[in-house]
């Protein structure tokens, strides 16, 4: 390589990397996890990246941070009779794309989301609704298919968002990376791998955002994404590992915000009832007995989490406390009333029944933040106890198919012992988590528990009525959880942001709503 | 010249074939269904059925492998199941990033290995010899992401001289190449020293000195212009694995790069991205390899190729 | 030769302390006091505690086995595999050849770490798949270097006497790959033995090493980068050790070759 060559080439890498900076003064730059698939919430309901989806796209209701409806796409509804809720939608919204936001649009959204020869994803989190009608140009009716007491809280689920159905369905997949939304930003450019750029809507219904750019940075690594905050490159950071938070928040250019979100983490044995281990009651109630879920909430987790004292999370409406204590001698204690003896395995002490080792596999998918130091630390507390655990990570293809597994009702007993797992719905009310985690029917009925009393209390739960007859209902449901020890409370996730100090306007959200809208930077 | 190009580009599609018949192995044999992965946890079992009769994943083996060489044989490298979009609209971004990163990692491993080689060799069994090549074993011996660690605190939080993650700014590629160009950089210089003092005690050299040339040119002008087969050898492959994806690099400061963007279809079982982004990474090998055969011609003249 | 006994004396105390791990180490390495977690080098755990609250230094200790274990047997599968290969390949060359080293080629043009990477994420992350993908990794470099040992004797003078004589050639060459190809083996192999060492730390930084509680240099680096701002330690102390630990390696792999192949001094 001569010199002129070698002068031409750092030149051309000098130009590349000039062309790539950015550096706006109103542009606000938030650092995200991971990145989406696609930008149209029909093919990506990921939630870890939904709140990047609402700042295109909008729902027709949102909750406030403090779980109450806020009146977004619709200006109010009513009930009209059993299934049906009648929306008054906001008048003069259009679409990115220009194409008028009214019950046509609303109606072809729902069209589409329920097209069964579609691979759309928005369906699935709104199993109950069939479809919308039109009444006039600004009311549609949606309908569910039977009696459904959490109607309105589907409508505002983070996954699902009122998209440009007109649009989507002209040019189909492209809808993907040429998104339409009502929403406040427009997507301006995405570098895949790299960054997404917004530019403010300038017709947003609810006023132009004060904030010029938008920009979502894609870091993995936690402790980058920290220190581009703390240089100054990112203004806020979505999720914060624990160990940090307390670090920055001292720092005066750093604000921490935290938020509850109504996410409990459990261990859940596998109920199938062929398993030589968690058939027996006992066995799994002495195992919860000997999980420290304090230790592993305040000293690992920190900020991050709090102990879980039920089987929802402490915020979620149909909440009960039903607290499993650790208390490892009342563990042995049931233990050795159910015939188990310790014995010698190796330099361990093991409790055995019959030539039965209490022997089995923590199964974590990897995708959970900080699972592996919950893991490690479990497998400990139950070493101390005297089971010997083995710890298998997952990747995220694994958990799926151990999932379809299941769903697809292949015969014998799953590929797991007890299996990491985190039921966030993220609705306000808690009976579509209790549904879809432990009724026979539900959709991620990994554990495969099954239990007619419990299916029959939960769907009186979930039918309309007076709140505290369906308060009772959820109270009994979640007493027979306890009672059956389902699974091995661990903690509730709390969101932990770090947002620099001239951002204005921000607050932490139990559900993420965002409210990108809402902030300005002095 | 021509010919031998030819035969360069022929020689490389049964290399292509046998590498995306073992990636396909990979992902046929491997854990994981892609149409659970698409569909997501909601998606009825007739749904996740057509998918993959949509898909193809329904055929048997061969028939799957054959119908993607054919797409392949006209120049269609599928959609990626994930994105939905065409592999090379998805890849040409990362393909970018990664030749930027690699050009800018070469550059830096050329800077810093071939003069400290030199400087090593002719101060051969000095204090400067020992140092250096203590010092470049150091740098051998570490491990990337332990490097990249320690440059992200040091550069990047601490002085602030350098952005921590993305391509945001020009100087957003010096610490990612530096992660990678200080463990090749310190082969380099040991693979010069020791290619230097190789020729140097070759006899033409003395001769060289013995006819009265002043004693740096001819360590520079013969000595290095030999010296350079092995070397340039060395950068080309090292240029290889740079264009083949940096993946800790990448991961550490958020450098969105091929190796990144694999590593994901690799999780997520995007068959038709790896499968791209494998015949890719051939591809840019086999080029690299070509360069370095012409800049060998160029060196030793006596070399060619028919 | 003063650095190359240095390390060869390194490598040796990095024996002793894997084989005597319990009686070095002050603790256990698996059993800690989650209340103890993250304390500072000094006091009661001379190198501090992990995120475990585990003895650091204990660790550190053990993970010499695992570092010793995943050295040896990948670099073990290469050049068993490799070797064998290699052999048939030189001896039979042709069509058998060809088809051996293409797919070795193969082997080497596939990008070194997704190939590990896809090979784990299909057998699962565990210390042994790490091993085995790790390993075969290294079975195209054994593969080239014993081919062309063999190719080399096949054309010596002696290998055609002994077919005059009428013994197999397959047998003769056999008697004398080991001789002749064990100077090159050794010193890629001690090479190798380090790059393999460091490959084993780069899978768990990628999430996909050895399992926990097992203690090994490169998941405790990996973890520890998490707390890289507030305890350092974490990170540092395994990788020191692994840094050390290959340091000596390529050290002593260098004087060997220095030694057994003179062309280079």
């Amino acid at each position: 390589m001569d010199a002129r060559t070698l002068k031409r080439l750092l030149i051309a890498v000098a130009t590349l990397a000039l062309l790539t900076a950015a550096s706006a003064s109103n542009t606000l730059a938030v650092a995200w996890h991971s990145e989406p698939v696609s930008l149209d919430p029909h093919y990506d309901t990921s939630g870890s990246i939904m709140p990047i989806q609402r700042a295109i796209h909008e729902p027709l209701i949102k909750l406030s941070a403090d779980m109450e409806y806020i009146p977004w796409l619709a200006e109010s509804w009513e009930q009209i009779d059993e299934t049906t809720y009648r929306f008054s939608l906001r008048q003069g919204v259009t679409y990115h794309s220009g194409n008028p936001f009214n019950a046509e649009a609303v109606v072809a959204f729902f069209d589409r989301t329920f097209d069964e020869a579609d691979t759309g994803r928005q369906r699935g989190w709104i199993p109950d609704i069939i479809g919308a009608q039109v009444v006039d140009e600004y009311t549609v009716d949606i309908m569910s298919a039977g009696p459904h007491a959490t109607f309105l809280d589907d409508m505002t689920r983070i996954h699902i968002h009122i998209t440009d159905a007109v649009l989507a369905n002209e040019i189909g997949e492209r809808h993907g990376s040429e998104p339409s939304g009502t929403g406040p930003y427009m997507l301006d450019e995405w570098r895949r791998g790299e960054m997404i750029r917004m530019t403010a809507n300038p017709d947003y219904w609810g006023g132009v955002p004060a904030i010029e750019t938008l920009e979502f940075y894609f870091i993995p690594e936690a402790t980058t994404a920290v220190g581009a905050l703390e240089v100054g490159e990112i203004d806020i950071v979505w999720e914060v590992p624990p160990h940090e938070a307390a670090r920055l928040g001292a720092l005066p250019e750093i604000e921490i915000h935290t938020a509850s979100t109504a996410r409990p983490m459990m261990y859940h044995f596998n109920h199938h009832p062929d398993h030589p281990l968690f058939s027996d009651l006992a066995v799994r109630k002495a195992i919860t007995y000997a999980i420290d879920n304090d230790v592993i909430a305040d000293v690992i987790l920190g900020d991050m989490a709090d102990p879980l004292r039920g089987f929802l999370g402490s915020n979620t409406w149909g909440f009960f406390e039903f607290d499993q204590p650790f208390d490892p001698e009342r563990g042995a204690e049931i233990l050795r009333e159910a015939g188990w003896e310790l014995g010698q395995v190796g330099q361990y002490d093991v409790w055995m029944k019959d030539g039965q080792r209490l022997q089995f596999t923590l199964t974590h998918p990897n995708f959970w933040p900080r699972q592996a130091e919950v893991a490690e630390q479990v497998q400990a507390q139950l070493a101390a106890f005297g089971a010997l655990v083995s710890i298998n990570t997952i990747d995220r293809a694994l958990h799926w198919d151990i999932l379809n597994h299941i769903r697809t009702g292949v015969e014998g007993v799953a590929a797991f012992d007890m299996y990491f797992l985190g039921n966030g719905q993220r609705t306000r009310d808690g009976g579509p988590n209790l549904q879809d985690t432990y009724a026979s029917w539900g959709i991620t009925n990994l554990v495969q528990w099954n239990n007619p009393e419990f299916d029959e209390y939960l769907s009186q739960g979930l039918s309309p009525g007076p709140e505290e007859e369906r308060l009772a209902a959820y109270r009994e449901a979640q007493r027979l959880l306890h009672e059956h020890a389902v699974a091995a409370q661990l903690y509730e996730v709390n969101l932990i942001q770090a947002v620099r100090s001239d951002v204005v306007g921000f607050e932490a959200h139990p559900m993420e709503e965002p409210f990108w809208e809402r902030l300005t930077k002095q | 010249m021509g010919t031998y190009v030819v035969k360069r580009v022929l020689q490389i599609i049964p290399v292509l074939i046998g590498i995306t018949f073992l990636a396909f192995l990979v992902f046929y044999f491997g854990p994981g269904d892609p149409v659970l992965m698409i569909l997501g946890e909601h998606a009825s079992p007739e749904l996740i059925e057509r998918e993959r009769t949509r898909l193809g994943l329904d055929q048997p083996m061969l028939v799957q492998y054959a119908r993607f060489l054919g797409n392949l044989a006209q120049g269609d490298l599928g959609i990626s199941y994930r994105s939905r979009e065409p592999v090379t609209s998805v890849i040409a971004p990362a393909l970018r990033a990664t030749v930027i990163l690699a050009i800018v990692t070469m550059l830096f491993t050329a800077l810093i290995g071939i003069p400290t080689g030199i400087l090593a060799a002719t101060n051969r069994g000095g204090v400067v010899d020992q140092v250096t090549m203590s010092v470049t074993m150091v740098g051998v011996s570490a491990p990337a992401f332990f490097v990249g660690i320690l440059l992200l605190l040091v550069f990047s939080y601490q002085l602030r001289w350098f952005p921590a993650s993305g391509m945001r700014d020009w100087n957003s590629v010096v610490l990612p190449a530096l992660t990678i160009a200080l463990h090749f950089g310190a082969m380099l210089a040991r693979m010069t020293r020791s290619a230097m003092l190789e020729v140097l005690g070759e006899d033409y050299i003395r001769t060289a000195k013995s006819k009265g040339l002043a004693r740096r040119v001819v360590e520079y002008k013969h000595a290095l212009r030999n010296a350079a087969l092995p070397v340039v050898t060395l950068l080309g492959l090292q240029a290889g694995h740079v264009l083949g994806g940096a993946v800790v690099a990448e991961t550490i400061f958020a450098w969105p790069g091929l190796g990144r963007l694999l590593l994901n279809g690799i999780i997520w079982r995007d068959a038709p991205l790896v499968q791209a982004g494998v015949i890719i990474i051939a591809f840019m090998f086999s080029v690299v390899t070509f360069f370095v055969d012409i800049v060998y011609s160029w060196l030793n003249p006596t070399i060619r190729y028919g | 030769m003063p650095t190359a006994i240095a390390s060869t004396l390194i490598l040796i105390a990095f024996l002793m302390t894997a084989a005597f791990a319990p009686s070095v180490a002050p603790m256990h390495p698996n059993q800690g006091n989650i209340r103890d977690r993250l304390q500072a080098p000094g006091g009661e755990y001379r190198l501090g505690t992990d995120q475990q609250g585990r003895d650091l230094l204990s660790r550190v200790i053990f993970g010499s086995r695992v570092a010793l274990l995943v050295g040896a047997t990948t670099v073990l599968i290469g050049l068993s595999v490799g070797g064998l290969l290699g052999v048939v390949a030189g001896y039979f060359g042709g069509w058998t050849d060809t088809i051996i080293m293409r797919t070795m080629d193969l082997l080497l043009a596939f990008p070194y770490i997704l190939l590990v990477v896809a090979i784990v994420s299909i057998l699962g992350p565990s210390l042994q798949n790490a091993i085995i993908a790790i390993g075969i990794t290294n079975v195209p470099h054994f593969a080239r270097i014993v081919r062309s040992v063999v190719i080399g004797l096949r054309e010596r003078e002696f290998v055609m006497a002994a077919g005059a004589l009428g013994a197999s050639q397959l047998r003769t060459i056999a008697r004398h790959v080991m001789p002749n190809a064990i100077a090159p083996v050794i010193i890629v192999a001690t090479l190798y033995f380090g790059r393999n060492v460091i490959a084993e730390a780069t899978l768990s930084f990628l999430g996909l090493g050895v399992q926990p509680p097992t203690a090994a240099w490169g998941s405790m680096v990996a973890v520890g980068r998490e707390y890289l701002r507030s305890s350092p330690h974490l990170s540092l102390a395994p990788g020191i050790a692994l840094m050390f630990f290959v340091y000596a390696l390529n050290t002593l792999g260098d004087a060997l070759r220095d030694v057994l192949d003179p062309k280079t001094q």
